[in-house]
């Protein structure tokens, strides 16, 4: 038994269907600098949401200087000095930076806030933090990295042990993370123990004292930062072989049914370029939220484009919204099936004949109802659905035959493209693997596929031909035989807004 | 792929399982419960001429509610029924008494408004994404201000032709009910068997989804407005025809009576789920309370009361039922 100043031992979470930590076990010294790596799913955001508890573990325990600490609620964990800071801030944006680094802890005199001493002492704790910021301006005027130094110097008033940080810079120009990473040493010097995740392996050199790394929910292994090179750390996040059986490649043409060019839209992406070719499988890969999910909106029309040419067949086409990429024979099954590619109330044939009635199933005015019926069951019949009768209300299948739904929704209106993103996101084994068949058939008949996939065996294993998306830019293409989980994964963690900066200082 | 080969193979239309006394909606039930109640405390209450009348009454409650339950499928709710009922009732009247050998023209005229007040309410919630409850609040409000200043007091007059709309009887059977049978076997039609109303359900159920899959979400928003808007334009015209004249304040209970009966008939506010058969029979038993109150001697304003905790009810019903699902 270590004497560490915090443990988590032996912990264990499942959700339906997957399991997203088995038996991790870390041990933190008093003031140490953690990272936290692995891929996407890897189970770092389930480790900390557990630690500050925001989720239950299944099993295992948590101790904290020696003592075993039991809580249900994350308020819990703040009281025991614990804070989390993610991406999205937890910060009231009218109130001034000082009413904020002091909100539910302001000194009282006469019954109300005594505001003489509540900026003296918020000033107090940003001087400790070394840094310069005016607390009287209020917080929606801040930059990203202001307002995180301000939930840093909120929680620091709260006695904070415990600082746990999920990709604190990705907002952040390369000043900024220099000067985030000053604040962290400060915290440090201070006693303070802080769980840093990121996926830029540069910036954990440049600041953990060592390093853990998860995969698959498990632990992997934690070295002291000295000890280890950034391709040890990659080769321990990606040590796995494929494991699953995909079907064969054997189905690309080279008549191209898609093409985007210069595809720009807001911040999110920058100059786009791609084409998919009939039977071909594209796989879009990069780490999350680097423009994947905006680009497969903007090409099935769910938001306009702000600049950029879609080209169906060679044509040109204007795609404004999903009801016309529906009538260019593109069709688009969304990551998020609940919120996006279901309507849970209803029942299945209802969901399955959704993008069909009017094209398809419709004779005059009226749905054809024996069409309509043959239509719906063909489909369930080729996917396999699992219902207790096709009106059956899609809330309570299962998550492997709600995907089938939307899948044979699609299936139905015959398109030429499908844009496909996480197409087996929480599903089970076997809907995985018939899922992936699915779709190789579907690319044997002609049709070509963009899919986005933040799990790597699946890009590996399904697609001809891979791009890794990172800021927004397409920045590496590659043929399936050239491609590595390693290429992969070095492309996409390539800090590119950090070379672009170099270049043009 | 060719359709019609394959249809000797397919399944039989699966239904839903279990008891059939289960899967009857309760407002059937409430509907039996009403008028069991109302037989025994009335005994005139189930004579020909009483059910006449109480189908007679319920019938602009049972127009304004299909308009009404078409909205809340769409997760929407329209507060600017009852003005338009208002508004449209003294447009006829008060031109009918005026230029009586224009009934017809009026009449489209009474249509034409009801349908701008739909249009503009479903503009604002399809495009502008203001939200129902406000929009309609503020343009009935605005209606109802506008039916207000063309007649500040009952007064007009309909003509006898008109009158006949909601006096005709076919043999025993009063006109009305041959315009609620048609409207809600053809409404019912609409909604369940063409992409249109297949397409309500699944605005109402997910947006987003409904979107996604190449529906044109805003014009299904914005007709069903409209489609409130004319039918409670023909609720208004139906009671100016019973009524023989125009009053400003007619319209008052009808937004809230159409959401109770929507509700009640198993629509719900969450959207998606509802059909026009239970707000029929919600309408019904609205109507139907309404008479027994009166005949009751009961004073209107726990008449108020009673409504209101039939609408928090069945709110409670809908919540719950939600909550169950999820």
């Amino acid at each position: 038994m270590s004497n560490a100043f915090l443990e988590m031992r032996g912990i264990t979470k499942d959700f339906p269907g997957v399991r997203a930590l088995d038996d991790v076990s870390i041990a933190v010294p008093r003031g140490e600098v953690r990272a936290l790596v692995g891929e996407n799913g890897a189970g770092k955001s389930t480790l900390i949401k557990i630690l500050s508890g925001a989720y239950q573990a299944d099993r295992g325990e948590t101790w904290l200087q020696g003592q075993r600490i039991e809580y249900n609620r994350p308020l819990e964990a703040l009281e025991l000095g614990i804070v989390a800071i993610y991406q999205e801030f937890n910060l009231v944006p009218q109130l001034s930076v000082a009413e904020n680094i002091m909100l539910g802890q302001a000194p009282r005199r006469w019954g109300s806030i005594d505001s003489v001493e509540m900026h003296r002492r918020a000033g107090e704790v940003l001087d400790q933090l070394g840094v310069q910021l005016d607390i009287h301006v209020s917080v929606s005027e801040l930059s990203v990295a202001q307002q995180q130094i301000t939930e840093i110097a909120k929680a620091l008033v709260r006695d904070l042990q415990i600082l746990i940080m999920d990709e604190p810079t990705a907002a952040l120009t390369n000043v900024e993370i220099e000067s985030l990473f000053e604040v962290i040493r400060t915290l440090k010097g201070r006693g303070v123990t802080v769980l840093y995740i990121s996926h830029r392996l540069k910036e954990i050199f440049a600041v953990a004292d060592s390093v853990t790394v998860l995969k698959d929910g498990k632990l992997v292994d934690t070295k002291p930062i000295e000890e280890v090179t950034r391709d040890d750390v990659v080769r321990m996040m990606i040590g796995r072989q494929l494991a699953d059986y995909y079907p064969p490649k054997d189905t690309a043409t080279d008549e191209v049914v898609l093409r985007v060019q210069n595809l720009n839209w807001s911040d999110s992406l920058h100059d786009v370029n791609l084409e998919v070719r009939r039977g071909e499988i594209v796989g879009v890969a990069g780490l999350e939220g680097q423009g994947q999910r905006e680009l497969v909106r903007v090409i099935v029309g769910a938001v306009r484009r702000d600049s950029g040419e879609i080209y169906r067949d060679g044509q040109p086409i204007r795609i404004e919204s999903p009801f016309d990429a529906l009538r260019a024979r593109i069709g688009f099954i969304p990551d998020d099936r609940k919120a996006e590619g279901l309507v849970l109330v209803r029942p299945a044939n209802e969901n399955i004949a959704l993008a069909s009635l009017r094209e398809r199933l419709r004779s005059f005015l009226f749905v054809d109802e024996r069409r309509e019926r043959s239509f719906v069951s063909k489909l369930i019949e080729a996917l396999d659905i699992k219902l207790a009768g096709r009106s059956q209300v899609v809330m309570n299948l299962s998550g492997g035959n709600q995907q089938k739904v939307v899948v044979a929704k699609w299936l139905g209106t015959e398109p030429e493209v499908l844009i496909v993103s996480e197409p087996t996101r929480g599903i089970d084994v076997g809907s995985k693997s018939e899922i992936h068949h699915i779709m190789r058939d579907l690319a044997r008949e002609g049709v070509g596929i963009l899919m986005v996939s933040s799990e790597m065996p699946e890009i590996l294993g399904m697609s001809d031909r891979i791009v890794v998306m990172s800021g927004g830019r397409i920045v590496a293409e590659m043929p399936y035989e050239a491609a590595t989980e390693a290429a992969i994964m070095a492309a996409a963690t390539t800090d590119v807004l950090v070379e672009e900066s170099a270049n043009l200082g | 792929m060719s359709e019609t080969t394959i249809a000797a193979g397919t399944q039989p239309r699966a239904r839903p399982k279990g008891n059939i006394f289960l899967r009857i909606g309760p407002v059937y039930y409430a509907l039996v419960t009403i008028l069991a109640i109302g037989t025994i405390s009335q005994p005139t209450f189930l004579t020909l001429r009483s059910v006449r009348n109480i189908l007679v009454s319920a019938t602009p409650w049972s127009i304004a509610t299909i308009g009404q339950t078409v909205v809340i499928l769409t997760a929407g709710i329209d507060l600017s029924v009852g003005p338009v009922i208002s508004m449209t009732n003294v447009i006829a009247a008060d031109l009918m008494k005026k230029y009586p050998e224009q009934a017809i023209l009026i009449i489209l005229l009474c249509l034409a408004a009801g349908l701008m007040v739909g249009i503009v309410n479903g503009l604002a919630v399809a495009y502008l994404r203001l939200n129902p409850f406000i929009i309609t609040l503020a343009t009935g409000t605005a209606v109802q201000g506008l039916a207000l200043e063309i007649m500040y007091q009952p007064s007009g007059m309909v003509t006898s032709g008109f009158r006949q709309v909601s006096r005709g009887t076919l043999g025993p059977i009063p006109y009305a009910v041959g315009y609620l049978l048609i409207l809600y076997l053809v409404g019912s039609y609409i909604l369940k068997r063409t992409p249109y109303g297949l397409s309500i359900y699944a605005v109402g159920g997910n947006e987003t989804s409904a979107r996604l899959s190449g529906i044109r979400t805003k014009r299904i928003l914005l007709s069903v407005y409209a489609i409130s808007g004319l039918l409670a334009t023909c609720a208004g015209l139906f009671i100016a025809s019973r009524i023989g004249s125009g009053d400003p304040l007619v319209g008052e209970p009808y937004a809230l009576d159409s959401i109770t009966a929507a509700v009640l008939g198993g629509a719900s506010l969450f959207g998606g789920v509802g059909d026009l058969w239970g707000g029929l029979a919600g309408a019904l038993i609205i109507a139907i309370l309404s008479t027994l109150l009166n005949m009751n001697n009961i004073n209107p304003f726990y008449q108020w009361i009673i409504k209101g905790a039939i609408l928090i009810g069945a709110l409670a019903i809908d919540f719950f039922r939600k909550g169950g699902r999820q």
